[in-house]
């Protein structure tokens, strides 16, 4: 038996075209140019000054370590370039009700004890009475309270591996770290607006992009990363848009950066207002500040106004506007075509997850790296993936907006009541009848995430876990002081955020923008 | 919890019941009264002599000791499956993975991208369980992470008979009441159990594991899964180099599962002159009412995993993690339900994928070649063939690697795998596999025999197995 079954050379990829140079244009761009170096592929990046990117997106998931290890990047280079500095999870304030307060982590709530997760003891003790924090149950959550950071321990037994971490850095910064990144790598990068698009009369396929000046760039693929005006997915080949927006009503987003006051957090603040959120994000050298809104409760002014009333030191530059819709592109990858980032499908900002589904689209599709011809089980598996990855991520979004006591604006009334999609109907109620949490193999979010948003927003489930009784009643304050002792006693060990930064990753003064 | 006791009753005619009597009693504390029926002569005992490694952490729970057990069950260890028949050589599904990536690409991709057989029957060298099921040679995984020595895990072939035995001393011993009935009748309007000699036991919960009684809403597979009865041999009495790994095996006119205990071995062979009926289906929805259907009565497949007993602990766990605060209402039937039903369909779609990738010839393989596969089994033939890239599924528990083995094993070789290891040079694989088998055959080369490791650490008596 003979086994070749290599992609004859006249059925392979020999060109990529990525049209954008946003974040998703360069992390594209990095990733297909140094994981498929071997394959000897030529890639056009093009990008037009005179339209600019997003420039938001500053906040991230710990998925992107991952990413940027395997391009080999050094993490202490990356951040000191970015004006990076650590995220241990996201506080919610105001939230489930106004004046309360809860961090989601990227770690766990203690360990099962009898085969029962922790959390089912917690609800026990606070169905007895006893008033229990949460938050003093998570290390990073502890940690992040109190400004400290060091790198989780690769020992799994010490109580110093149970969580992780991502970062909060300057998008602009990064993408112009991984536009060096992938110059260095071969990557061709062309100035220029493309103005037309060709397509192969039969098949629809896309042959070349055409640019103001004329020039003409001919591709196998091409990767759209136009941003939220889909040129290709949808201007050319006009794959709709799933609109997610009566679930996820905030359409808008008014931001500036400010002067850091005090020592930069290791995480990053989403207030609730009046009719959206407002994110704060220290970096090294500032502070981002938006206000994400629905624009059917608040007019642009007010919530530029509203914005600059919550931002707590000097500004730096004058808010900007933007807008977006939440939803899915139906098929992202649509004949030789694969959109990926806001042209692909956008969540709002609300978790971060914004690059990490860039991430996502960008592994999947070079797992699946095709022939030129883009065979079905290629396209049909990436889009199966991204759509999922999208959906569970919408859920989890929702969750926090449903879940809340808030009724003391129009915008709070309407989350509150609005009907949600069944499968999050099904996680909620399951957890609140038993504590349980629904689980999935591809997904973000996984059981601690929904933990600490369903316990942060009051939801509290009515019963406990049957076989945590088998741990006496008395038994109980014990075994939780014992957990919530060992973790204070970690993190006081921990040094200070700042401190950590400025020995690791300290980005260089001249460099500020 | 409502104040009053709740009774829970399992109805044991297979060993998915004997399982669930004892993990229930040993995990629901006071307040949850449990009466484990031995419904006479245990049913299809020997689909379920063949355990994968979960097993041995369902005992640890049951505090049962791996030497009783081993002793008591005639067992011996287990490794993988051989497969025989389905593709032009026998090859091993193990406990472990093939080979390790090179470079940070996969093994098989590796290979092909530099036109190497990715037929798990010419890798046996690159796998640990794989050649020491060759060789029969045995020793446990070393206990500190040591990459390969410490990357595999083993079950067991043993006796069924004895484990029920063993299983309802422990139920006893947490507190469940066991007692035996020639059969039962289960009214689950009314929450009932009416032994054979007319007793009547209400229940909050009944478990029925193999009560043999009609389900309304049975879905039948036997349109893909065409057998329907099957024979029982125990060709030997006393066994000499015993297998580490049951034999699956297809010829023209059979299918058949053999494994050896210590001192015996069981060849069960599926053909229609077999005195035992094999009815395959599952039930729609497992958990009806306060009816929860276990085992052969949930669902009845081909063993061509050798995982029935697996499936029925995943099952048994899976009750517990919901396990609902009031048994009245529960959403938590829903979850299991969604879950249960999902997990027996992907168990389903590895089967039926076996039937319809087979290469054995004969009328009975021409036929059931041509099953029209359901989407989801379809859509992962399709993609693998393409790709060789195995489609992740919710609550999928076969391995990646035991996927992969079984499509290459069947012959199934993917168009376009190899693109991604491009980068993977022959001399790097070259000297990527050297490593690999030298270190593996030293490895295999310093353990004892299979028979030796047993006669020296837990030997059965033989009187007892008579
Ligand atoms: C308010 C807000 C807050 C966010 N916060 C976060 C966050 O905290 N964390 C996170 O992970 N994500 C966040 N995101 C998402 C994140 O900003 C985006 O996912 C990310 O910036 C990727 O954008 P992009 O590269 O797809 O598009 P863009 O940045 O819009 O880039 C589009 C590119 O296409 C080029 N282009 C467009 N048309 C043409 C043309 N005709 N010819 C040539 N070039 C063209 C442009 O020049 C530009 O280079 C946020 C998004 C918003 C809206």
């Amino acid at each position: 038996m003979t086994y070749s079954p290599q992609i004859g050379a006249e059925n392979a990829v020999r060109r990529v075209v990525i049209v954008g140079g946003g974040t998703a244009g360069w992390m594209c761009a990095a990733a297909i140019g140094s994981v498929l170096s071997k394959l000897g592929l030529s890639i056009t990046l093009v990008e037009s000054d005179a339209i600019g990117t997003v420039g938001v997106g500053e906040a991230t998931l710990p998925h992107i370590r991952f990413f940027n290890q395997k391009l080999g990047i050094d993490e202490n280079a990356l951040m000191a370039a970015t004006q990076a500095t650590y995220k241990l999870g996201i506080e919610f304030k105001n939230w489930g009700n106004i004046d309360e307060s809860y961090i989601h982590p990227f770690g766990d709530f203690g360990v099962p004890i009898n085969r029962v997760p922790f959390h089912h003891y917690i609800t026990r003790a606070i169905q007895s009475g006893q008033n229990i924090d949460l938050d003093e149950y998570s290390l990073p959550v502890m940690a992040a309270r109190r400004g400290k950071f060091t790198l989780p321990s690769m020992d799994m037994s010490s109580v110093m591996s149970t969580y992780g971490y991502a970062y909060q850095f300057d998008a602009t910064l990064y993408a112009r770290f991984l536009r060096k990144f992938s110059e260095d790598k071969g990557v061709i990068r062309q100035e220029g607006k493309v103005t037309s698009v060709a397509q192969d009369p039969e098949s629809g396929f896309i042959t070349s992009v055409t640019l103001e000046s004329g020039t003409q760039i001919d591709g196998d693929i091409f990767v759209d990363c136009t941003g939220f005006r889909g040129l290709l997915i949808e201007q050319t080949l006009n794959v709709d848009f799933d609109d997610w927006s009566e679930y996820l009503p905030c359409n808008r987003a008014v931001t500036v950066g400010s002067e850091p006051i005090g020592p930069a957090g290791p995480y990053t603040r989403a207030t609730a207002k009046s009719a959206g959120w407002q994110w704060r994000i220290p970096l090294q050298h500032r502070i981002g500040n938006g206000y994400v809104y629905a624009s059917d409760y608040i007019s642009d002014d007010e919530a530029a106004a509203s914005l600059l009333e919550d931002v707590d030191g000097p500004l730096r530059g004058e808010p900007r506007h933007l807008r977006f819709k939440s939803g899915a592109r139906k098929a992202s990858w649509n004949k030789n075509c694969v959109a990926i980032g806001l042209s692909g499908g956008f969540l709002e900002p609300l978790e971060s997850t914004g690059i990490y589904l860039i991430q996502e689209a960008i592994t999947n599709f070079i797992e699946l790296f095709p022939s030129r011809d883009c065979p079905d089980p290629e396209r049909d598996e990436y889009n199966r993936i991204m759509d999922l990855s999208f959906e569970r991520v919408r859920d989890f979004l929702i969750l926090h907006y449903v879940a809340t006591q808030r009724t003391d604006s129009a915008f709070w009334r309407y989350c509150k009541d609005m009907s949600i999609p069944d499968s999050l109907q099904h996680k909620m109620d399951l957890f609140k009848s038993s504590g349980r949490v629904v689980s999935y193999e591809l997904g973000a979010f996984k059981f601690p995430s929904w933990l600490a948003v369903y316990y942060g927003q009051g939801i509290v489930p009515r019963n406990i876990d049957p076989v945590s009784a088998h741990m006496p009643e008395t038994a109980l304050p014990g075994e939780l002081s014992r957990l919530k002792n060992m973790i204070s006693g970690a993190v006081n060990k921990m040094p200070n955020h700042t401190d950590y930064i400025a020995e690791n990753c300290a980005a260089d003064p001249s460099e500020v923008m | 919890m409502s104040a009053a006791q709740q009774h829970i009753i399992v109805a044991a005619g297979d060993l998915s019941g004997y399982m669930a009597g004892a993990y229930l009693a040993r995990m629901l504390p006071a307040g949850f009264k449990i009466t484990l029926i031995r419904l006479g002569k245990l049913q299809a005992a020997e689909l379920y002599g063949t355990a994968h490694p979960d097993i041995r952490r369902f005992n640890k729970i049951l505090q049962i000791n791996e030497v009783d057990f081993i002793t008591s069950c005639n067992a011996v260890f287990r490794l993988g499956l051989t497969v025989c028949g389905f593709g032009h050589a026998p090859y091993a599904r193990t406990f472990s993975q093939y080979g390790l990536p090179i470079d940070g690409n996969g093994f098989y991709e590796s290979l092909l991208a530099n036109g190497r057989s990715p037929h798990p029957a010419d890798l046996a060298a690159y796998n640990l369980p794989a050649a020491m099921i060759a060789q029969g040679k045995f020793a446990p995984p070393a206990d500190s992470s040591k990459p390969i020595l410490s990357d595999f895990d083993y079950g067991y072939c043993f006796d069924p008979a004895g484990y029920a035995d063993m299983l309802c001393k422990r139920a006893a011993k947490f507190g469940a009441n066991v007692i035996t009935s020639e059969d039962v009748d289960i009214d689950a309007m009314a929450g009932r159990v009416t032994l054979s000699k007319g007793q009547t036991l209400k229940a909050d919960l009944i478990v029925d594991a193999g009560a043999r009684q009609i389900h309304p809403d049975w879905q039948s597979w036997t349109e893909t899964m065409p057998h329907t009865a099957y024979a029982v041999h125990r060709p030997q009495t006393d066994i000499h180099a015993k297998r580490l790994a049951p034999t699956l095996k297809a010829s023209a006119s059979a299918l058949s599962l053999s494994y050896d205990l210590q001192h015996s071995s069981v060849e069960i062979k599926f053909d229609p002159s077999g005195d035992n009926e094999f009815q395959t289906g599952r039930c729609r929805v497992p958990w009806t009412g306060n009816v929860l259907r276990l085992g052969q009565s949930a669902m009845t497949i081909l063993p061509l995993e050798a995982n029935l007993t697996q499936i029925a602990q995943i099952d048994i766990e899976r009750l517990i993690e919901l396990f609902p605060p009031d048994l009245g209402a529960p959403i938590e039937r829903e979850e299991y339900n969604r879950r249960t039903s999902d997990f027996y369909d992907r168990m389903r779609d590895f089967v039926l994928l076996h039937l319809k990738t087979a290469k054995t010839g004969g009328a009975m393989w021409d036929k059931a070649r041509n099953l029209k596969l359901p989407k989801e089994a379809g859509y992962k033939l399709s993609l693998f063939s393409a790709r060789g890239r195995i489609a992740v599924l919710d609550e999928e528990t076969t391995l990646k690697d035991s996927w992969h083995a079984m499509l290459l094993g069947h012959n199934i070789v993917p168009e376009r795998a190899g693109a991604m290891a491009m980068n993977v040079t022959p001399a790097q694989l070259e000297s990527n596999l050297t490593r690999l088998s030298k270190f593996i055959s030293r490895a295999v080369d310093a353990m004892p025999s299979h028979d030796d490791f047993i006669a020296r650490h837990c030997p059965a008596s033989k009187r007892t197995h008579e």
